[in-house]
C-alpha cells in the first residue's frame, strides 16, 4: 500500500528534537527497504483479519435473514451479556472468594468497572442485532474441535487443499480497489490476476475431495471442478467486455473510465451514477450473466452442487473437521466479498459514489484538468468515504447473494450446466462482439464527428436508461402482489398459527 | 432464438417474483416479536413453554383414558413400532380391563395411527410436548424409556397387591443379601482369624479381632425408593405382549 509507504518515508525527513533512540527507529522505518516491507506485511495484516471478521459477521447475518424469510426467530441466545458478562460477573465474585489469590483479585478490579459497560452495550445491542455473538462461539468450538485425518486420506494433499482455497480468495485481495489511494497493490494486468487467483480454488475443491478417499467427496470434488471451469467462461466474458470498454486491465483504470471522464471535458459530467458500466447496454445483460457466474464460482445456492447436503453427505469437506473446515467455510465468505468486489469494480463503479458533485468536492486538484487528463486526486476524506462506499456496495451484493440463496432452490446438475452452456456463455459472447463492432463503429464516428458529441448524446442516453432501469426495478417490487400471490401468503402465514394454547 | 429469449424472460421473471415474495418477508424486521412468526423466542422456562401455542392437529403425548379401554389391543396391533405394552385381566363381571397400559414414548413416532385404531376413542392425542426431564425421578420418565401416561395404569387393588409383591420380594432380597453379606463376613473374620493365629506362633500377633471393611452392620438400602405411585416396570426381556390374561 503506497499509502504506507509515503508515510514512512516521510516520518524521516521529519525534523524536531528527538532522543536518539526514537530518531533511531525512524531511521529503520524511513528506510525505503524496511518502509516497502513493512508497507507489504501491514496490509495483508489487515486484510487477513478484516476477512476474517467479515466472513465471520456474514454467517450471523445470513443466519438472521434466513430466519427473517423463513419466519424463524433465528439466533438469539449468544449475546454480549450472555458472552462477556457473565464472564466479568464470575471473576469480579471469584476476586471476592476469600481464597483469590493476587492474580484473580488483579483481574476483579480490572474486570469490575466494565461490568457496567458491558450491561450498556448488551441493552443497546440486543434489540439490534440479538445473538450476535453467536460467530464468535462458533468460532472457538471450531478452534476446540479434535482435528481428524482419517487413516486413509492422502495426507500432504488433505492438509494442503484448504489453506490453497483460503489462499486462492485471500490472494484476490490484492488486487481490489479499496479506495482511490488505499490498496494493496494496482496492478496493470488486475483482472487477469484475480481471474487467475480465483480460479485456483478450485485447485484445492478438487485436491479435498480427491485426498479424502471417500466417493462423496469426490463426487462433491468432480463437481465442482466442472461447475467452476464452465462458469470461469461467463465470468471471462464479462471481464474482458468490460476491460474492453474501459480500455485497460488496471482496476483502478476501470473504476476511473466510469466516472465519465472524456477529453476536453469541462468536468460537469463527472462522477454520475449513470456512467457507470451497469448502464452500458451491453454491460446491463453482462451484470446477470457475471453475477450467476460468481455464485456459482462461490459454490452458492442455488449453484452449491458441490456440496449438496440432500445429495453428497456434504460435498468435498465431508471428512474435514475443526479449523480445517472452517477454513473450507471461511474461503466461501471470503470469495463472497471477492467476486461482490469484483462485480462492484467492473459494474458499479468501484469506490465512486455516484453523486457528480460530490465526486468534485472531494477531488483536490481542479476537476477540468483532472477530467482532462484523467488524474482525479481526493483529499483525505474523500479517500475515507470511498472506501465506506465501496465496502457498502460490495456487502450490498454480498446480502443480495444470501436473498437469492434463501430464495431458490438448488439445480440438478445438468441444468447447472444448460443454464452456463446454452444461456449464459451465447449471451455473454453476444454481448462480447456486439461491444466489439460498437467499438468499430464508434470509431467511425468520432472520426466523422466529434468524441464530445458522441460523449453528450450517449450521456443523455445512458441517463435515460439508468432512470428507466432503476424505475423498473422499484416499481416491480413497490407495486402489491397479485390477488393470488396475496391469497397465497395470507394461506401460509395462517397455516399452524391458530393453534390451542397448550394450557390445559 | 425464440425459445431462447422465452427462456430468459421467463427466468428473469420467475426469479423477480420469487425474490420479491422472500423479499416481502425480509422487510418486516423485528419478526420475532410478531404474531405471525412460526418458532418463538423461548427462554426454556416451563411456564413459557405452558403458553405455547401448538397446531389444531398437532400430535403430542399419547394419553389413555383408562376407564373406557376394553383391551382390545387394536392400538398394539396399529402400531408400525410396537411401543405399547398391554396386558388385561377379567373384572368379577366377566369384562376386561387393563392391567396394564404402557406405552414406549422413546419408540414412539407420534404417527397416530393407534388413535385411530382405537374403537372406544379413549386413547387420544394431547397437545403436551414437554418430554424433557432433568432426572429420572421426575416421574414421566421411568426406567430411562418407559413413559406412562394415562389415568390409571393398574386399577387400586391391583397396585395395591402389586406393590405389595414387589415390597416383599424386596426384603426378602435385602434379607438375602444381608445374610449373605453377614455368612462372608463370618467366614472371612474365621479365616483371618485362623491366619492370625498361625502368625501369632511368631509372637506379635496383630490384633485378630478386627473384622475386614466389607461387612458393613446394615445393608445398604438395596433399591432407590422406587416412587411409590407408579411401580417400577419388570425388566424389558420379560415383556409378552401377547400373554393371555391374567384370571
Amino acid at each position: 500500500m503506497s499509502a504506507i509507504y509515503t508515510l514512512l518515508i516521510s516520518l524521516g525527513q521529519l525534523e524536531g528534537p528527538h532522543s536518539t533512540l526514537v530518531q533511531k527507529l525512524i531511521d529503520i522505518l524511513s528506510n525505503p527497504g524496511v518502509a516497502s516491507l513493512i508497507a507489504i506485511i501491514v496490509p495483508c495484516l489487515i486484510i487477513f483479519l478484516l476477512v476474517q471478521a467479515v466472513a465471520g459477521i456474514s454467517t450471523y447475518i445470513e443466519r438472521k435473514l434466513a430466519a427473517d424469510i423463513q419466519r424463524r426467530v433465528g439466533p438469539n441466545k449468544c449475546n454480549i451479556g450472555a458472552f462477556f458478562g457473565e464472564f466479568a460477573r464470575a471473576t469480579v465474585s471469584n476476586g471476592k472468594s476469600p481464597n483469590a489469590g493476587a492474580g484473580g483479585k488483579l483481574m476483579a478490579a480490572l474486570v469490575g468497572p466494565l461490568v457496567p459497560v458491558i450491561d450498556l452495550v448488551d441493552k443497546l445491542v440486543i434489540k439490534l442485532a440479538p445473538g450476535i455473538l453467536i460467530f464468535l462461539a462458533d468460532g472457538i468450538k471450531l478452534i476446540m474441535k479434535e482435528d481428524i485425518i482419517p487413516d486413509a486420506v492422502d495426507k500432504p494433499m488433505f492438509k494442503m487443499a484448504p489453506t490453497i482455497v483460503l489462499a486462492s480468495a485471500f490472494g484476490a485481495c490484492a488486487a481490489l480497489p479499496f479506495s482511490d489511494a488505499w490498496y494493496v497493490a494496482n496492478f496493470e494486468t488486475g483482472v487477469l490476476y484475480i481471474a487467475a487467483i480465483t480460479s485456483m480454488e478450485v485447485l484445492g475443491i478438487l485436491m479435498a475431495g480427491w485426498a479424502s478417499n471417500n466417493k462423496w467427496a469426490l463426487l462433491g470434488g468432480m463437481r465442482s471442478a466442472a461447475q467452476i471451469v464452465s462458469y470461469e467462461l461467463p465470468v471471462g466474458l464479462a471481464l474482458v467486455t468490460g476491460a474492453m470498454i474501459a480500455g485497460t486491465l488496471s482496476l483502478q483504470g476501470m473504476i476511473y473510465d466510469q466516472f465519465g471522464f472524456h477529453d476536453g471535458g469541462n468536468g460537469m459530467t463527472t462522477g454520475w451514477f449513470w456512467q457507470w458500466n451497469l448502464f452500458h447496454p451491453a454491460m446491463f445483460v453482462l451484470a446477470p450473466v457475471y453475477f450467476l457466474a460468481a455464485l456459482a464460482e462461490c459454490n452458492r445456492t442455488p449453484f452449491d452442487i458441490p456440496e449438496a447436503e440432500s445429495e453428497l453427505v456434504a460435498g468435498y469437506h465431508t471428512e474435514y473437521t475443526g479449523m480445517r473446515f472452517a477454513f473450507f467455510f471461511m474461503a466461501e465468505y471470503a470469495m463472497m466479498c471477492v467476486t461482490s468486489a469484483l462485480a462492484v469494480t467492473i459494474f458499479l463503479g468501484g469506490w465512486s459514489t455516484g453523486i457528480g458533485p460530490l465526486e468534485s468536492a472531494l477531488m483536490t486538484n481542479d476537476v477540468a484538468t483532472a477530467a482532462n487528463h484523467w488524474t482525479p486526486a481526493f483529499h483525505w476524506y474523500g479517500t475515507l468515504l470511498h472506501l465506506i462506499v465501496f465496502g457498502t456496495k460490495t456487502y450490498g451484493l454480498v446480502l443480495l447473494m444470501m436473498w437469492i440463496r434463501w430464495t431458490l432452490p438448488r439445480y440438478r446438475v445438468d441444468q447447472m450446466m444448460t443454464l452456463c452452456w446454452k444461456k449464459l456463455i451465447p449471451m455473454g459472447m453476444a454481448c462480447f462482439f456486439g461491444v466489439a463492432l460498437w467499438m468499430l463503429v464508434r470509431m467511425q464516428i468520432v472520426l466523422r464527428f466529434s468524441e464530445e458529441s458522441l460523449f453528450h448524446v450517449t450521456f443523455v442516453l445512458r441517463l435515460l436508461f439508468a432512470f428507466g432501469v432503476l424505475g423498473f426495478i422499484g416499481w416491480f417490487f413497490a407495486k402489491p402482489l397479485t390477488a393470488e400471490q396475496r391469497a397465497q401468503r395470507e394461506m401460509l402465514e395462517k397455516s399452524g398459527l391458530q393453534g390451542t394454547s397448550v394450557a390445559q | 432464438m425464440i425459445q431462447f429469449m422465452q427462456d430468459i424472460y421467463d427466468g428473469m421473471k420467475t426469479f423477480m417474483v420469487g425474490m420479491k415474495v422472500t423479499g416481502g418477508y425480509l422487510k418486516d424486521s423485528n419478526l420475532h416479536e410478531k404474531e405471525t412468526v412460526t418458532t418463538i423466542d423461548y427462554d426454556g422456562s416451563m411456564t413459557m413453554a405452558r403458553d405455547v401455542k401448538v397446531a389444531d392437529r398437532f400430535r403430542g403425548h399419547l394419553h389413555n383414558d383408562i376407564e373406557r379401554c376394553i383391551v382390545c389391543k387394536a392400538c398394539a396391533n396399529a402400531c408400525p413400532i410396537d411401543c405399547f405394552w398391554i396386558d388385561g385381566e377379567k373384572t368379577e363381571s366377566n369384562k376386561l380391563r387393563p392391567s396394564r397400559f404402557d406405552i414406549d414414548l422413546l419408540k414412539c413416532m407420534y404417527c397416530g395411527l393407534c388413535v385411530f385404531a382405537c374403537p372406544t376413542g379413549c386413547l387420544t392425542m394431547t397437545k403436551e410436548w414437554w418430554g424433557a426431564t432433568f432426572n429420572e425421578s421426575d416421574g414421566t420418565n421411568l426406567h430411562g424409556q418407559l413413559r406412562r401416561f394415562g389415568v390409571g395404569y393398574f386399577t387400586a387393588d391391583q397396585k395395591a397387591v402389586i406393590e405389595k409383591k414387589r415390597f416383599e420380594a424386596a426384603e426378602a432380597k435385602k434379607k438375602a443379601a444381608a445374610a449373605a453379606a453377614a455368612a462372608k463376613a463370618a467366614a472371612e473374620a474365621k479365616k483371618k482369624a485362623e491366619a492370625a493365629a498361625a502368625a501369632a506362633a511368631g509372637g506379635a500377633a496383630p490384633a485378630a479381632g478386627t473384622p475386614p471393611p466389607a461387612a458393613p452392620a446394615t445393608p445398604k438400602p438395596a433399591t432407590p425408593p422406587a416412587a411409590p405411585a407408579a411401580p417400577v416396570a419388570p425388566a424389558p426381556e420379560a415383556k409378552k405382549p401377547d400373554e393371555p390374561p391374567k384370571a
